[in-house]
């Protein structure tokens, strides 16, 4: 309906402004690139619009974050598999405090030690708190997966930690 | 949210604001792919509908009704040819009776079986057999297999020979339906039938004792094949 348009799209600036920071945040956590990150979220965004009129009274969020989640494992999956993990971590455009980089820096580095399904699940579950119910139909798997999943990681978390600190 | 253990450190670390958006542009560029995904639908659907009037050798689909199939029906459809594809690349034929409340596809495929797929307001119906026509080429008439589910329940089965037309007598009332051509790998000419029974109420069960007679006539009302066969 002609008329309901501007609405709509009124609705959609309202989601926009409501989200971006989490969501870029959240893609930064999964992909560890912060220009990606928001490369990615602005892709999940057009994808969102384009279905707005179906999804605006529904869970939009929910539906970009699947978005990004699902962009970050398709990048994740075209990079070579040749490909080394090196110390650049995406370095973040202008605007960050010193304080800011090495706080990211260091989560960053600690999420590296995760597999990509160990990371979604850490990511999903500790920063967008989601449930593991949410989680595995998010990330396309069962809660029970989430679960064992989340435990493995958490361990390979803390052993990580453990050696940091021992290293310091 | 659920008590989970705590992360050995915070995933929430400060940062600045992301740099800025161009909404007008992402809502333009959003715009285009919801346009081009309704494109496509659109051709997808015009392409699907030409697909089953071309291969259709009966495309009888001009009554008004509605099917209200299910909405599963497609992808089971698709599922179910691509375990049974037909012999003869597509190769269907489209069975649409007077009732609009069901329309099924027919094929013969590879293996020589006789394949149905059914589909009607509440559900689908497929099945592969056998049609247990005569060996050889000699006209023959197979006994049906009887679809009970959904709202009319239907007698199905399989002609060889030049037949256009069948006429059954089942629980004593002849009706008389057309066949419709199924696509073969060789020149032998088969053709469906397909016999809506009374009501359950009427006849709440059915036995193949109920048909009494069977006789698949060519256009000409020339008799092709009979059912018991005359001695």
């Amino acid at each position: 309906v002609r008329g309901e348009r501007p609405a709509l799209d009124a609705s959609f600036d309202v989601f926009v402004l409501g989200t971006r920071r989490r969501l870029v945040h959240l893609a930064d956590l999964l992909v560890g690139d912060r220009g990606l990150a928001e490369d990615f979220v602005q892709e999940s965004y057009v994808r969102a619009y384009s279905v707005w009129a179906r999804i605006h009274d529904g869970h939009p969020e929910a539906y970009t974050r699947r978005c990004l989640v699902n962009l970050s494992h398709d990048w994740r999956r075209r990079r070579s598999s040749a490909e080394l993990p090196t110390d650049d971590l995406g370095d973040p455009a202008g605007g960050w405090e010193a304080e800011q980089v090495l706080a990211r820096m260091s989560v960053l580095r600690s999420l590296a030690v995760l597999t990509e399904r160990e990371r979604q699940v850490i990511v999903l579950r500790y920063y967008a708190e989601l449930s593991e119910a949410q989680i595995g139909h998010e990330i396309g798997c069962a809660a029970g997966t989430v679960k064992s999943t989340a435990a493995r990681a958490l361990k390979r978390l803390r052993t990580q930690a453990a050696l940091d600190r021992e290293v310091l | 949210m659920a008590e989970y253990e705590l992360l050995p450190f915070d995933l929430g670390y400060g940062e600045p604001v992301p740099r800025s958006l161009d909404l007008a542009f992402l809502k333009t560029v959003g715009k285009r792919r919801r346009n081009r995904r309704r494109l496509t639908l659109a051709a997808g659907s015009a392409f699907a509908f030409l697909v089953v009037v071309t291969v259709g050798l009966q495309p009888t689909l001009n009554h008004g009704g509605s099917v209200g199939s299910s909405p599963a029906a497609p992808a089971v459809a698709r599922e179910f040819l691509r375990e049974n594809p037909p012999a003869v690349a597509g190769g269907l034929s489209v069975l649409d009776t007077a009732n609009s409340d069901w329309k099924g596809l027919a094929w013969l495929d590879a293996g020589g079986r006789f394949c149905i797929f059914r589909y009607h307001v509440g559900g689908v119906w497929h099945e592969c057999h056998f049609s247990g026509l005569a060996d050889g080429t000699r006209p023959s008439i197979s006994l049906p297999i009887i679809d009970t589910d959904g709202v009319q329940r239907v007698l199905l089965g399989v002609v060889r020979g030049p037949a256009t037309s069948v006429q059954l007598t089942r629980f004593g009332q002849t009706v008389s339906v057309p066949l419709v051509p199924l696509v073969t790998s060789d020149a032998t000419r088969e053709g469906v039938y397909t016999v809506p029974l009374p009501a359950a109420t009427e006849h709440p069960s059915f036995a193949s004792s109920d048909i009494t007679s069977f006789i698949a006539t060519d256009a000409d009302g020339r008799v092709v094949a009979r059912w018991p066969e005359a001695r």
